[in-house]
C-alpha cells in the first residue's frame, strides 16, 4: 500500500495547480484523475486571461496568447452587428449601430464596473475572512476589506453599495439605449450563472467575474490544452504521481480524520491530506458520506445550488465559416444576446427546466469548426433534454450569420454531460451558483469555507469554493497554501 | 392669501405625512398637513364608492402600524380598533384547500394533509423567519446611518447596527452561522428559501405570496425573500406576522391620525394640492398651491414619493445633477391591481366549507411557484398576468361596519399587473377586460360568485398612481430591492430624511424603511426633524 | 366537492382511549399534547398521584411521536443520531437517548426500541420527522412517523407487575428494566416495555388503537381490590419532577425550537453527560460535544432541596442568604412540593461557581396567598436530579 503526504481527488486545473503547489514545496503529491486527461471543465473553457500571475509566476507557467485580435462581436440579426476591440484592456468601438452617446457611456460604464472590480478583486486572490470566528486574523481582514471600500471615496463607495443588491438591466437601461449594447453586457453578466438579466445580483456576478478575469469580456484566449499541459508537466518535473481513468470511490476516514483514498477497483491510498477538486455536493455526499457528517451540515450541503446550464455546442461545417456582414479576417469571440428582453425570455425557459427555445450563444470560430457556450440549457434530475432539438435551436440561430451550414459533426454537451463525465454535481460552470450568499466566506457554505471541511485532512481546492469556477487556479492555490499552513 | 407663517408644512396627508405631523405638533410646533384631496389617507382610505359599501379601496390589511406610533398618538381614543382575523387560505384545482389558521395543531394538520415533513418544518421555517423579525425589528425606528459617512453620528449608527452582530454568543449575539442565515434571508430569492424547509407546492407558493406582493420581483428573483419579512415583521398586539383589520377600513387608520393631529392643534388642509415648493438660497420657504395660494414655513417636509417630490414639485435647477439623476433612476415600477368588489351575499367557494375560519382570512388560488413566477413573466413583458396571484378577503365578515347587513365587501389585491400595457397601453376597455379576467378567474373557484357581484371597482397602477398620486402605483413608494433599501433608500447619500435642499425633508414610504402603512418613516422623519429643531421626540419604543 | 379531512369543528384529536378517559376525567379538565386530547386533571390531582405511588396508576401517552427505522443501517442510523453507543444493544433491549445538533446542542430525547438489527422505533416528545429524515441521509434506512397506528399506556405504579400478573400476561415478571416483548392481555397482542418516568416499577403498554378500549378496560379490572387510577398530566408532572426526568421546552429549549440562540442547551448543562459517549466513531455533535466538556458547563441543571413548604416555582435563583447582596445565578425550570419526600423540591439552572452537590443558593419565591403573593428567600441546596428512585424500579423478577 502507499503512503503519500497528499492525496488530490481530481485532475482539474485546480487539482494541477494545488499538487505542482505541494510537490514544490517537497511533498509527495498523489493525483487522482477519473477520465484519460486531466484538465477537467478546463476542456470547455475557450476564453481565458484569468490565469492568476501568480501561479504563472509561482510555478513557472508561461502561456502565450493565441494570436487572435482581440474583437468582440455583437451580433444582431439585421446584420448591423457590433464590434469592439480590446487592446490590452483598453475598448474601442470598430463597428456599430449605437449612436455616439451610447458608445461613450457604454465604455464608462464598463470604467466604473472595473474601478468597483479592483476593490473587490483585492478579496479574490486571499482566503475569505470568516465573520466572528474570534480569530483576529479574521478579523483584520474583514476592516482591511471594509478600509479597502471606504478607499473608493464616498460617491463610489455609495454606488457600489448600490450596485451590489441591483439588476443588470436596470443599470444599463437607466444608461444606454442601444438593445445590442445592453445585451453584450448582461451576456457577460449572466453566462455561467442562474440569473437573467433582471435578476438581482447579476451586477455583482459581473463584477466578481471581472475581478477575477482583470477584465469585462474575459477575452485574451490562450491555448487551453497548452496550459493544461504545461501544469501537468509541472506535476512530473516534481514527481506528482498522476493516475489517470481512475475514479475515487471513497475517501477513508478514522476518527474525523481522513486517512486516505479508495477506488473503484478497490485500490486504497494512505495519506493524512487529502484535497478534492470536486464539487463540494460529490466530495461531501459520495466521496465521503453523509453518515459522518452532521445533520446540520448535510442540510447545508443538499441546500447548495448548482444547477448547471451551459452546455457546449461543437460544429464542423464542410465548408470554412463565413459569417455575415463580418470581414473574413476578423476573428473573435462572437456573441449572440441580442437584447436585454431576448435574454431574459431565454432564462424564462431555464427557471421551469425547459431549455431556451432561443438560446444565447457564445461561440469562437476556427476555419470549418465552431464551438459554442450555449444558454440557458439547465441540468435536468432524473431526465434528459432531446439534445438534437436544442442543436436545432442553436443551427437556427446560427443560420442567421452563416449562410448554406452544411455540417459534417455536430456535438452538444448538456450539464447533464458534463455531470457524467467529470463528477460534478448539477454540470455547473462554477461547481454552484455565485450569489451573495454562495460567496466569499460562506462558499461553499458554513462551516466548509476557507477550503477546509469538517474532517481532518480533508480540504476542497475546487471552484465549489471561493473565489468560484472559471480557469483561475486560486481555489488550487489558496488550498495548498492552507494544507501547508496545517501540515507544519 | 395664508398669512400665518408656520414652523412646518407637510406636503401629502398620506398616513406618514399625519404621522410626522403628529409627532411636530405634540412637540409643540405649529403644524400644517396640506392635501391634495379633500379626504386624508393616502393609500390608506376608506371610500363609499358604491351607495352603501365602503371600501378599503388601496390598502386593505393592517399589521406593520408601528404599536408605539398607535400608542403615542393615542388612536385608540380617537376612534381605531384593529381586529385581528383568523388564518389564510389558497384553494387547489382538485377541489382541496391547505389554510393557516390561528390554531397551531390545526394548522398543522391542514400542512400534514399534503406533507407530514412539511407540517413540521412549518415552525423550523417560523422560528427562522421570527429571528429575522428580531433583527429587523430594532432597525425599523433607526435612522440609517451612512456608511460613507465619519461623522460621529453615523459611525455609532453602524455600532448599533453591528451590535446584534458583534454581541457575544452567550449575550443573546448572533453566532457566525446565525449571521450567514441573515445575509442569506436578505439576498436568496422566496422560492431558494423555501425549498430549504418545503417540498409541497401549495406549502409554498402559499408562504411566497408575501414576497411578491408590491414588488417588480418574481419568486425566483434574488432578494424577493426579504420582502417576506416586509410582511411578517408587522404585529397585531404582540403577536408578531399576525394581520387583521382597521375597523370601519383603512381610513379608520388616518383618520385617527388626523383628529390625534387636531387635538394637537394641528391643522390639515385638504384639497389643496401642491404644485411647487418655494425655493430660495438652496433653502425652502413655503408651497405654491395649485390655485395660487403660497403657504410660508420653516421647515417643510413631502409625504409624496421621492419621484413626484423631485420631479414635480421641486424644479430640476434647484437640485444637484447627481442626486436628479439618481431620483430619475429610482425603481418604482407598479405590478398590482385592485378589484374594490360589492357582493349580495357571501361568496360560496367550492373547497372551503362554509364557517370555517380560513375563509375569514385572505385567500389564495396560485397552484405552485412556477404558476406564481409565470405570473410574473407575463408583467416583464408588459402583459396582466394570465394566472395573477390575488390577495383576497371579505373584511365585512369580521367587520360589520364595511357593507349592509347581509351583503359583503371583498378586497382582491391582484399581482402582476403593469402600469405600461404593451402593445398600445391601457385604455377603458382593457381596464374592463383586465378586472372581468380576474374575476372570471376567482368564479372558477366558487359556486356563486359571478352571480353576486353588485359593483366593482377596478383598479389598475394607472388608477393608483392617479388617485394616490403613488408614481407608477407602485404601493410602497419605490421598490423594496437590495438597491434601495436600509442607506440605499431612497438614494445613497440622502436616507437620512433630509434632502438637498435645506429644511425639506422626506416623510413617505420611499425612505426607510419603506412602504405598507408602517408608519415608521413618518416617525423617523419627525425624530429627525426635531433633532435639527434640537428637541427631543417623545415616544414610548415598543 | 370537499374532500378535505380537517376539520376546524373539532380541532383537537381524539385518542383512541377518549370514550374512557372522557368517562372518568370528572374535571373535564384536559390538556392539549401533539394535537390531541388528554386529560390534565381527572378528578384529583393528588389522589391520581398517590395511585403511581402506591398502587398503580394508568396514563394515556398516545400522542408521544413514534417513528419506525427500518433497513440494514437501521443501528447505523441510530449510532449517528444519538449520543451514546448502542452497538451492543440486543434485540427486546431499550436504550434511553439523547440527540444533538451540530453545535452539541440537546434536541431532545427518547426512547428506542430495538427489535432487531434492521428495525428501530423511536417514542419522543417532540416531531422530529425532520430531523430524522435528514440524518439518514447516505444510511440505508428508512424513517416513518408511525405515530397515529400506535395507542400507548404508561402503567406505573408498585403493583403494575402484580395486576399484569393478574390478567395471566405470561412471565410478564421476569421482564427486564428496559427491555420490551410481545404479550397478550386477554386475547389482545400488545407489545409491553419495562420503561416509564415515575423512578419507581412500571411499563408501558403499546397496542393497536382497535384494542385500546379492551386493553384499558383490562387494567381495571381488580379495581375492587387494587385501586388503580386513570392519571392526569398534572399527576405525571409530579412523578416525572420527583425521578427528576426533564423535559424539552420545558426545562430547556430544543435546539430545534430555539429562538435565541443562546437558550439552547449541551447535555452536559442538562446533567445528561452520561449519555455522551465521546470514543463512538461518530454521530451528530461529536466535535462539538468534546470542545463542551473540555469547557465544563457554564451553568447546569440540578436538584434542589429547598426550605419550607412553598414550591418555587418560576424562581429567580441567587448566591446569597442576603437579599440585597445577591447576585442572581440561576433559574428554577420545574419545582412542585413533594408528597412523598415530604420535601420542597425544584429543578433549575445554577451557574459554575454554585452547581457542585451540596451548595447553597437561594430562591425568591413568590407564593400566592388569597389574591396576594408573599415574598419567600428560601434556602436551596444542590442536590442530586433524581429525588425519588425506588429499588423495585431495577428488581427482577418484579415486586409482585
Ligand atoms: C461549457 C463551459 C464553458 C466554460 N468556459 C470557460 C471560459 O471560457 N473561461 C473560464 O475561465 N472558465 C470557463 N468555464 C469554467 C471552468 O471551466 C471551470 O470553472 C473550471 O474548469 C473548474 O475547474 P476545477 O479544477 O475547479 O474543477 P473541474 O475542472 O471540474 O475538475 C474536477 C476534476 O475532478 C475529477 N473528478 C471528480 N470526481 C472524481 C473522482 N471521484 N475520482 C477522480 N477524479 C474525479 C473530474 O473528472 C475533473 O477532472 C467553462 C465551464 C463550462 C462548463
Ligand atoms: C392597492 C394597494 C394595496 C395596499 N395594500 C396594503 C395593505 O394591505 N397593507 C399595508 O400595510 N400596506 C398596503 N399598501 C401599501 C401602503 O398603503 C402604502 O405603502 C402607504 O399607505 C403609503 O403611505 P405614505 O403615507 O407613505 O404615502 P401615501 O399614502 O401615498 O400618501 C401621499 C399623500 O400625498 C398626497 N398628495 C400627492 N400629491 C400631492 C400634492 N401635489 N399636493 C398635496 N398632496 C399630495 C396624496 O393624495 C396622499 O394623500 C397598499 C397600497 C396599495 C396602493
Amino acid at each position: 500500500m502507499k503512503k503519500f503526504d497528499v492525496i488530490i481527488i481530481g485532475g482539474g486545473h485546480n487539482g494541477l495547480v494545488a499538487s505542482s503547489y505541494l510537490s514544490k514545496k517537497g511533498k509527495k503529491v498523489l493525483v487522482i484523475e477519473k477520465n484519460e486527461n486531466v484538465g477537467g471543465l478546463a476542456e470547455y473553457a475557450e476564453s481565458l486571461n484569468c490565469i492568476s500571475p501568480i501561479i504563472k509566476k509561482e510555478l513557472g507557467i508561461n502561456v502565450n496568447n493565441i494570436n487572435h485580435s482581440n474583437n468582440i462581436i455583437s451580433l444582431e440579426d439585421n446584420q448591423n452587428h457590433t464590434i469592439l476591440s480590446d487592446k490590452n484592456g483598453k475598448l474601442s468601438f470598430v463597428q456599430t449601430n449605437a449612436d455616439e452617446n451610447d458608445q461613450k457611456k457604454f465604455l464608462s460604464i464598463i470604467n466604473n464596473y472595473k474601478l468597483f472590480s479592483k476593490t473587490l478583486g483585492a478579496f479574490m486572490f486571499q482566503k475569505p475572512p470568516r465573520v466572528k470566528s474570534g480569530k483576529r486574523a479574521d478579523l483584520f481582514q474583514l476592516i482591511s476589506m471594509g478600509w479597502k471600500i471606504r478607499k473608493l471615496g464616498k460617491k463610489n463607495m455609495r454606488e457600489l453599495l448600490r450596485v451590489i443588491g441591483l439588476n443588470i438591466a436596470d443599470d444599463l437601461e437607466d444608461n444606454l439605449n442601444s438593445n445590442n449594447l445592453m445585451g453584450l453586457l448582461s451576456h457577460e453578466a449572466v453566462l455561467g450563472t442562474n440569473l437573467g438579466p433582471r435578476s438581482p445580483g447579476s451586477i455583482l456576478t459581473l463584477l466578481y467575474k471581472q475581478a477575477i478575469n482583470d477584465n469585462i469580456f474575459n477575452l485574451n484566449k490562450i491555448e487551453v490544452a497548452e496550459y493544461i499541459n504545461q501544469l501537468e508537466d509541472c506535476c512530473n518535473k516534481n514527481t506528482v504521481e498522476i493516475i489517470k481513468s481512475s475514479e475515487v470511490k471513497k475517501i477513508l476516514t478514522q476518527n474525523n480524520s481522513v486517512t486516505g483514498v479508495q477506488l473503484t477497483n478497490g485500490e486504497v491510498f494512505e495519506s493524512k491530506y487529502v484535497m478534492s477538486n470536486a464539487d463540494p455536493k460529490t466530495t461531501y455526499l459520495n466521496l465521503l458520506g453523509a453518515e459522518i457528517l452532521d445533520t446540520d451540515f448535510i442540510r447545508r450541503t443538499k441546500n447548495f445550488r448548482n444547477k448547471g446550464n451551459v452546455a457546449k455546442l461543437e460544429l464542423a461545417l464542410e465548408n470554412e465559416i463565413n459569417i455575415n456582414n463580418i470581414d473574413k479576417k476578423m476573428n473573435g469571440k462572437f456573441i449572440y444576446a441580442p437584447g436585454i428582453k431576448y435574454i431574459e425570455h431565454a432564462f424564462n425557459a431555464n427557471k421551469y427546466n425547459k431549455y431556451s427555445e432561443n438560446p444565447c450563444l457564445e461561440f469562437y470560430v476556427n476555419q470549418k469548426t465552431l464551438s459554442a457556450n450555449v444558454y440557458y440549457v439547465p441540468y435536468l434530475i432524473n431526465t434528459n433534454h432531446k439534445e438534437n432539438e436544442i442543436i436545432e435551436r442553436c443551427v437556427s440561430v446560427l443560420s442567421k450569420f452563416i449562410p448554406d451550414m452544411k455540417i459534417v459533426k455536430q456535438k452538444l454537451i448538456t450539464p447533464n454531460k458534463m455531470e457524467e463525465k467529470f463528477n460534478i454535481t448539477g454540470g455547473h460552470w462554477h461547481h454552484g451558483d455565485l450569489e451573495i450568499d454562495q460567496l466569499l466566506m460562506m462558499r461553499p457554505f458554513y462551516g466548509s469555507a476557507q477550503y477546509s471541511t469538517p474532517i481532518n485532512g480533508l480540504y476542497l481546492c475546487g471552484a465549489g469554493t471561493h473565489p468560484g469556477g472559471g480557469v483561475t487556479g486560486i481555489n488550487g492555490l489558496n488550498a495548498a497554501k492552507k494544507v501547508i499552513e496545517d501540515l507544519k | 392669501m395664508n398669512k400665518t407663517k408656520y414652523d412646518v408644512a407637510i406636503i401629502g396627508g398620506g398616513h406618514n405625512g399625519l404621522t410626522t405631523a403628529c409627532y411636530l405638533a405634540k412637540a409643540g410646533l405649529k403644524v400644517i398637513v396640506v392635501e391634495r384631496h379633500e379626504y386624508v389617507g393616502g393609500a390608506a382610505v376608506s371610500r363609499e364608492l358604491h351607495p352603501g359599501w365602503t371600501y378599503s379601496n388601496c390598502s386593505y390589511v393592517c399589521s406593520l402600524l408601528r404599536p408605539e406610533i398607535f400608542r403615542d398618538l393615542e388612536l385608540s381614543k380617537h376612534g381605531l380598533q384593529i381586529i385581528p382575523y383568523e388564518g389564510s387560505a389558497s384553494m387547489l384545482n382538485d377541489g382541496r384547500f391547505y389554510a393557516h389558521y390561528q390554531d397551531h395543531d390545526l394548522t398543522y394538520r391542514s400542512i400534514a394533509q399534503f406533507s407530514k415533513k412539511d407540517a413540521e418544518a412549518y415552525d423550523r421555517f417560523g422560528k427562522d423567519v421570527m429571528r429575522q423579525c428580531k433583527i429587523i425589528k430594532p432597525l425599523l425606528k433607526m435612522t440609517p446611518p451612512d456608511p460613507t459617512s465619519f461623522k460621529p453620528k453615523d459611525i455609532m449608527g453602524l455600532f448599533e447596527f453591528a451590535k446584534y452582530f458583534a454581541a457575544k454568543d452567550e449575550l443573546g449575539g448572533l453566532g457566525e452561522k446565525e449571521i450567514y442565515d441573515t445575509i442569506r434571508f436578505w439576498t436568496m430569492s422566496v422560492r431558494d428559501y423555501l425549498e430549504e424547509y418545503f417540498e409541497s407546492d401549495i406549502v409554498k407558493v402559499h408562504l411566497a405570496g408575501s414576497a411578491i406582493i408590491g414588488t417588480a420581483l418574481g419568486p425566483y428573483s434574488p432578494g424577493s425573500a426579504y420582502v417576506l419579512l416586509h410582511h411578517y415583521m408587522g404585529e397585531v398586539d404582540g403577536t408578531v406576522g399576525a394581520w387583521g383589520y382597521s375597523r370601519g377600513g383603512m381610513g379608520s387608520i388616518t383618520k385617527a391620525m388626523a383628529s390625534s393631529l387636531k387635538s394637537n392643534n394641528g391643522e390639515i388642509k385638504a384639497g389643496s394640492p401642491v404644485s411647487q415648493i418655494l425655493i430660495k438660497n438652496n433653502k425652502s420657504y413655503g408651497l405654491v398651491l395649485e390655485n395660487g395660494d403660497e403657504i410660508y414655513a420653516d421647515k417643510i417636509v413631502s409625504n409624496l414619493d421621492v419621484k413626484r417630490t423631485f420631479l414635480k414639485v421641486v424644479e430640476e435647477k434647484e437640485l444637484p445633477s447627481d442626486f436628479y439623476k439618481a431620483v430619475k433612476n429610482f425603481k418604482i415600477r407598479g405590478s398590482s391591481g385592485k378589484l374594490n368588489i360589492a357582493l349580495d351575499d357571501l361568496p360560496i367557494w367550492k373547497s372551503i366549507p362554509v364557517g370555517d375560519p380560513a375563509g375569514t382570512g385572505d385567500l389564495h388560488i396560485t397552484q405552485n411557484i412556477e404558476e406564481m413566477e409565470g405570473a410574473y413573466d407575463d408583467w416583464k413583458d408588459g402583459k396582466w398576468s394570465q394566472f395573477p396571484y390575488v390577495d383576497m378577503c371579505i373584511p365585512s365578515i369580521n367587520d360589520p361596519t364595511m357593507a349592509p347587513q347581509g351583503k359583503h365587501y371583498m378586497s382582491v389585491f391582484i399581482q402582476y399587473v403593469p402600469y405600461n400595457l404593451a402593445n398600445g397601453g391601457w385604455t377603458e376597455e382593457k381596464r374592463l377586460e383586465f378586472g372581468k379576467h380576474v374575476m372570471n378567474r376567482i368564479g372558477n373557484y366558487s359556486t356563486n360568485f359571478n352571480d353576486i357581484i353588485n359593483h366593482a371597482e377596478i383598479r389598475t397602477p394607472k388608477e393608483i398612481e392617479a388617485e394616490v398620486g403613488l408614481t407608477e402605483g407602485n404601493i410602497f413608494q419605490g421598490e423594496l430591492t437590495m438597491d434601495q433599501l436600509m442607506f440605499n433608500r431612497p438614494v445613497p447619500g440622502y436616507a437620512q430624511y433630509k434632502t438637498p435642499i435645506k429644511n425639506l425633508y422626506m416623510c413617505g414610504s420611499s425612505t426607510h424603511p419603506g412602504g405598507g402603512v408602517m408608519g415608521a418613516p413618518g416617525v423617523n422623519a419627525a425624530r429627525e426633524i426635531l433633532k435639527d429643531l434640537k428637541m427631543k421626540i417623545s415616544t414610548h419604543y415598543i | 366537492m370537499n374532500t378535505s379531512k380537517i376539520s376546524y369543528k373539532k380541532p383537537l384529536l381524539e385518542t383512541p382511549f377518549h370514550e374512557r378517559t372522557s368517562e372518568h376525567c370528572y374535571a373535564n379538565d384536559w390538556y392539549r399534547w401533539a394535537g390531541y386530547k388528554v386529560a390534565k386533571e381527572y378528578s384529583s390531582t393528588e389522589l391520581e398521584y398517590t395511585s403511581m405511588r402506591n398502587t398503580a396508576g394508568v396514563i394515556d401517552i398516545t400522542p408521544m411521536h413514534k417513528y419506525d427505522i427500518k433497513g440494514e443501517d437501521a443501528k447505523k442510523f441510530i449510532n449517528k443520531l444519538i449520543t451514546k453507543d448502542i452497538t451492543n444493544i440486543q434485540s427486546n433491549q431499550v436504550a434511553y437517548g439523547i440527540w444533538c445538533n451540530e453545535d452539541g446542542m440537546v434536541i431532545d430525547d427518547g426512547t428506542i426500541f430495538c427489535f432487531n438489527e434492521n428495525h428501530f422505533r423511536i417514542f419522543c416528545a417532540e416531531r422530529n420527522l425532520n430531523w430524522f429524515s435528514d440524518t439518514a441521509t447516505g444510511f440505508n434506512a428508512s424513517v416513518e412517523d408511525i405515530s397515529p397506528s400506535i395507542a400507548a399506556l404508561a402503567f406505573q405504579g408498585p403493583l403494575s407487575c402484580k395486576i399484569l400478573n393478574l390478567l395471566k400476561v405470561e412471565n410478564i415478571e421476569n421482564l427486564k428494566p428496559f427491555h420490551f416483548n410481545n404479550y397478550n392481555i386477554e386475547n389482545h397482542n400488545v407489545t409491553i416495555s419495562r420503561t416509564g418516568f415515575s423512578g419507581d416499577l412500571g411499563y408501558e403498554i403499546w397496542c393497536d388503537p382497535s384494542q385500546a378500549i379492551d386493553v384499558w378496560d383490562s387494567l381495571f379490572k381488580f379495581n375492587r381490590d387494587y385501586k388503580v387510577l386513570a392519571a392526569g398530566m398534572n399527576a405525571l408532572e409530579m412523578v416525572r419532577i420527583e425521578a427528576g426526568f426533564i423535559q424539552p421546552n420545558v426545562d430547556f429549549m430544543s435546539a430545534e425550537q430555539a429562538l435565541r440562540p443562546n437558550r439552547m442547551r449541551n447535555p452536559y448543562e442538562l446533567g445528561l453527560g452520561w449519555l455522551v459517549n465521546l470514543d463512538k466513531e461518530y454521530f451528530t455533535g461529536k466535535q462539538a460535544l468534546i470542545r463542551h466538556k473540555e469547557k465544563g458547563p457554564e451553568k447546569k441543571l440540578v436538584g434542589l432541596d429547598i426550605e419550607g413548604d412553598k414550591p418555587a416555582v418560576g424562581s429567580v435563583l441567587y448566591d446569597n442568604s442576603k437579599k440585597n447582596q445577591a447576585k442572581e445565578i440561576g433559574i428554577v425550570t420545574a419545582a412542585m412540593w413533594s408528597p412523598v419526600l415530604k420535601s420542597n423540591i425544584a429543578i433549575g439552572f445554577v451557574s459554575k461557581e454554585h452547581y457542585k452537590l451540596g451548595s447553597n443558593v437561594y430562591a425568591e419565591i413568590y407564593h400566592p396567598e388569597e389574591l396576594d403573593y408573599r415574598k419567600i428567600w428560601a434556602e436551596c441546596k444542590v442536590v442530586k436530579k433524581q429525588f425519588f428512585n425506588n429499588p423495585r424500579r431495577n428488581e427482577t423478577p418484579a415486586f409482585t
